[in-house]
This record gives structure tokens, C-alpha cells and sequence, in this order.
């Protein structure tokens, strides 16, 4: 019987190596031949030969291109509810939608932009969150009342200029909810009885930045964004940021506001994306920069499900940091 | 010299025929399920975050057509001990992307069977993968 030992000193061994580099060889071959053959059938079915890096289409390369597509008409075929509010400044009005009825979790204190907006800000990303914390029903009340109100005095009237009419109605409707939930009626009167001429005397430095907001083109596919429009965005607070960071590392340091969601996560579990409630305003997801591909495969994921106005920052979390950008600790709130 | 008994259980003829039918069989199953679906099957070595991004489609159109034919010449017994040893190395190799993935407590799709197994790596797919990777060594023995 052959034993282990004179396995070890087999000269077949050499030969069923031999064996082995033949098989690799043929089966290159007809792996080689097949997706030739598919690359030359028609239509093409073979993959190409070397796969080329992703490469993110840029936002800022399809706003300086001619014949970009006006905000208004982009966000007019989204179809949603405070669509009219994103044309002019994407998202102040269905942040306060989406405040009147979520709480705010984490609310930014020191952020560059008007606190109003930050305020709008924390409460539109704890609206992402919300359905995962479970975060009281208090709070939410106490913030709706503020940021129900703030909404019709910042951005989408003053921004949208002869639209004024627009923002404040979207703004109305935004604080009728808690309105008629019971929650914050005072809240509710504020916003709905805010007009053009309110918004005009009390936006400030709050409308300009909101009316510095770039348009988001809804296009098919995520885009890429640099740092100098995501500050535009967070200034206005016309987006909602996702870290797609290990939670970790989320811990340890992220953009202010922003929320966590692990790409691991994320495609462990689809419905957290499907979960995830934009309030009508484009979703800016970073990482750490450099090689970090989490934000991008988990853009990808979210327009897999449906979400729209998916923008990838590239330079991530470092870059932001580096520029000195409002960043803070502590877990997903 | 004289041999344990378990090195006289792994040098049974019977039991190098039956590992190597049986991983002949997972080799075919495998490459099978890759063949069909190669665009999938380079998504999911990419997921591994492994091997540079310019060399995954080459690697999803070659290497289900070498588990193909290695295990071929396993299940027919035509240079068995040759489809033996590639399938070892093959699941060495495997082995060790799975442990990295588990490492990095990345959850993802195994890719083990193209898209006709949607199992996630972790420790019962290391698992899996050790046994085999120990039952493709057993085939590789020679039998007498």
C-alpha cells in the first residue's frame, strides 16, 4: 500500500504538476476563445478583456457643459411632494417636511451656515435615521416647531425669487403636519403664515448661500461632486450626507450632520436604503478618500433602489477635515 | 517506518477515489455557475478588493473554464492526480480570500458558485472551503 511517506518522495508529483500547469493552460484557452467568440457574436455577450476602473461622471463637468438642464424642469419631474422647493433651493422645503414628523437626533450647533439651517439640517438627516434609533417623540416636537418655521425664512423664497409664492406654500404645507398631528401648532401658524416678503427681510446670508446651490441634473447613475460644491450644499443644507464608513469609524469622526450607513451594511440589508428618506434633496455619499471605493459601491447601491441625485464625494472625510469643515465624534445618533 | 492510522485512512484508495469524484464534482457545479454569468462573476472578485480592478475580467473569464477542466479530469479520472493538485491550489487560494474577507468583516457574496449560490463568505464558508481544500489534498494522493 502507498504510504504518506512515499507520497512525499512520489517523482509523479513533478508530472501531475506538469498535469496540473497543462490544465490551467487548455482551460485559459477555452476561457480565452469563449469570450472571444461572445465579444465577436452580435450583440456582444463577452466581457472586455481588461476591466477599466470606474470613473464617476462629474457634476461639476455637467453644469459647465452647454445645454445643462435648468433645476426647475429636474426637479418638476421628480414628481414628489416640495419638488417646486428644490428647483430653486433643493430640499429647504421638504427638510421641514420631513422634520415636522421625525426627530433630530444630532443637531449641529456649529456649522458654518445659519443655525436655522443646521437646525433643518439635524433634523432632515435624523429623519434617515429615525426608523433604525427609534429616537423619542419629544424631540421631534420640540424641533418641528423650530425648523417648521425656519424653512419658509431661509432659502426657497428669497432663492427662488419670482417663485417666491412657491417655497412658502411648500413651506405652509411642510408645517401643517405638525399642525395636524397636535404637535406644534405654533410652529405650524409661523410657517404658514410666512410670506415672500418675510423670507426676503430675514433669509440674509442664509438665501444667498441658498441661492448658491447648484442644481443636481437627475441623471441615471451616481455623479461625483467636489469639495467646493458639497460646501455649497451643506451651506444650504440642501443635502442629505451619508457616511459609508464602518460605524467605527463614523465613531471616531465624520461630517457633521451626516449619517452613518456601512456599505457592509447597507448591502447586508437593502431596505436601510430603501429606508432612507432624502426629503427630496440629493444624497451626498463619502468615505475616506484616496482608494476608498465604499461611497462609491454604495451610491451604486442606492440608485440600484431607486434613490435619485446620488453624488459621490471622492475626496472623503480626510479632505474635509483638512479644510477645516465641521466634523464631530460620536456613534449614529 | 510503520504509518498511524489515520495516515493509512488517508492513503485508502477508496477514500482518494471518493474525494476526488467529490471534488471533482464541486469544481464542476463551481465553474459551471461562473461560466454562465462572467460580468457577475468579475463584480464579485471585485467586491474581494484583492486583485487590481484591470485584471478581474480576465480572471472571471479564465478561471471557471480551468475549474471546468480540472474538474473534468477529476470526475473522469484522466489525469486525476494533475486536476488534484490545481484544485488544491485553486482552494488555497480561495481559502485565503475568504479568511481576508472575513478579517476585514467585509459581507459579501462568496462567488464561490458564480450567481448560483448567493452565500455570503464567513466562518461556516471558511469552513467549507478548509474541508475542502483538505478532501482536493487527499485526492492528490496517489493510489497504489
Amino acid at each position: 500500500m502507498t504510504t504518506l511517506e512515499n507520497q512525499s518522495n512520489d517523482p509523479a508529483i513533478a508530472g501531475a504538476l506538469r498535469g496540473a500547469l497543462t490544465i490551467v493552460v487548455i482551460g485559459a484557452a477555452l476561457g480565452i476563445g469563449y469570450n472571444a467568440m461572445g465579444l465577436a457574436s452580435r450583440p456582444h455577450r463577452g466581457l472586455a478583456w481588461v476591466k477599466q476602473p470606474e470613473k464617476l461622471q462629474s457634476l461639476e463637468a455637467l453644469q459647465s457643459a452647454p445645454g445643462a438642464t435648468a433645476p426647475a424642469s429636474e426637479s418638476a419631474s421628480h414628481g414628489d411632494a416640495g419638488s417646486a422647493a428644490t428647483a430653486s433651493a433643493p430640499g429647504d422645503a421638504q427638510a421641514a417636511t420631513a422634520t415636522s414628523t421625525t426627530p433630530a437626533p444630532e443637531a449641529p450647533k456649529s456649522a458654518p451656515a445659519a443655525e436655522a439651517k443646521h437646525d433643518t439640517s439635524a433634523a432632515a438627516h435624523g429623519s434617515a435615521t429615525t426608523k433604525k434609533t427609534g429616537a423619542s417623540t419629544k424631540s421631534s416636537t420640540s424641533k418641528s416647531k423650530k425648523t417648521a418655521a425656519h424653512p419658509s425664512t431661509t432659502a426657497p423664497a428669497a432663492a427662488a425669487g419670482s417663485q417666491t409664492s412657491v417655497p412658502a406654500a411648500a413651506a405652509g404645507a411642510a408645517a401643517s403636519a405638525p399642525a395636524s398631528a397636535g404637535a406644534a401648532t405654533s410652529g405650524a401658524a409661523t410657517a404658514g403664515a410666512a410670506s415672500a416678503g418675510a423670507a426676503a427681510t430675514t433669509g440674509g446670508a442664509a438665501a444667498t448661500a441658498a441661492a448658491d446651490v447648484p442644481a443636481i441634473p437627475d441623471v441615471t447613475g451616481p455623479l461625483k461632486l467636489e469639495l467646493a460644491t458639497l460646501k455649497k450644499l451643506y451651506a444650504a443644507n440642501a443635502a442629505l450626507i451619508i457616511d459609508a464608513r464602518e460605524a467605527e469609524e463614523y465613531t471616531d469622526g465624520h461630517i457633521k450632520g451626516a449619517t452613518s450607513l456601512p456599505y457592509n451594511d447597507a448591502m447586508a440589508d437593502p431596505d436601510k436604503v430603501k429606508k432612507l428618506d432624502p426629503a427630496g434633496r440629493p444624497i451626498v455619499v463619502y468615505c475616506s478618500g484616496g482608494d476608498c471605493e465604499l461611497s462609491m459601491n454604495l451610491a451604486k447601491l442606492m440608485v440600484e433602489n431607486g434613490k435619485r441625485k446620488v453624488l459621490v464625494y471622492e475626496g472623503g472625510f480626510p479632505e474635509w477635515q483638512g479644510a477645516g469643515m465641521p466634523v464631530a465624534k460620536g456613534a449614529n445618533p | 517506518m510503520t504509518e498511524g492510522p489515520i495516515a493509512r485512512l488517508l492513503s485508502s484508495p477508496i477514500l482518494i477515489r471518493v474525494c476526488r469524484v467529490g471534488v471533482g464534482l464541486v469544481m464542476l457545479a463551481a465553474a459551471l455557475g461562473k461560466i454562465g454569468d462572467p460580468a457577475a462573476f468579475s463584480s464579485q472578485i471585485h467586491h474581494y478588493h484583492l486583485t487590481p480592478v484591470g485584471a478581474e475580467n480576465l480572471m472571471a473569464i479564465v478561471l471557471p473554464w480551468v475549474e471546468l477542466i480540472g474538474g473534468l479530469a477529476l470526475v473522469l479520472g484522466v489525469h486525476a492526480r494533475s486536476g488534484a493538485w490545481l484544485s488544491a491550489a485553486l482552494m488555497t487560494v480561495f481559502t485565503v480570500a475568504v479568511s481576508l474577507a472575513v478579517a476585514r468583516k467585509l459581507d459579501i457574496e462568496c462567488g464561490c458558485f458564480g450567481t448560483a449560490d448567493a452565500s455570503r463568505v464567513g466562518g461556516l464558508k471558511l469552513l467549507e472551503n478548509v474541508l475542502l481544500t483538505g478532501a482536493a489534498l487527499v485526492a492528490s494522493l496517489r493510489l497504489r
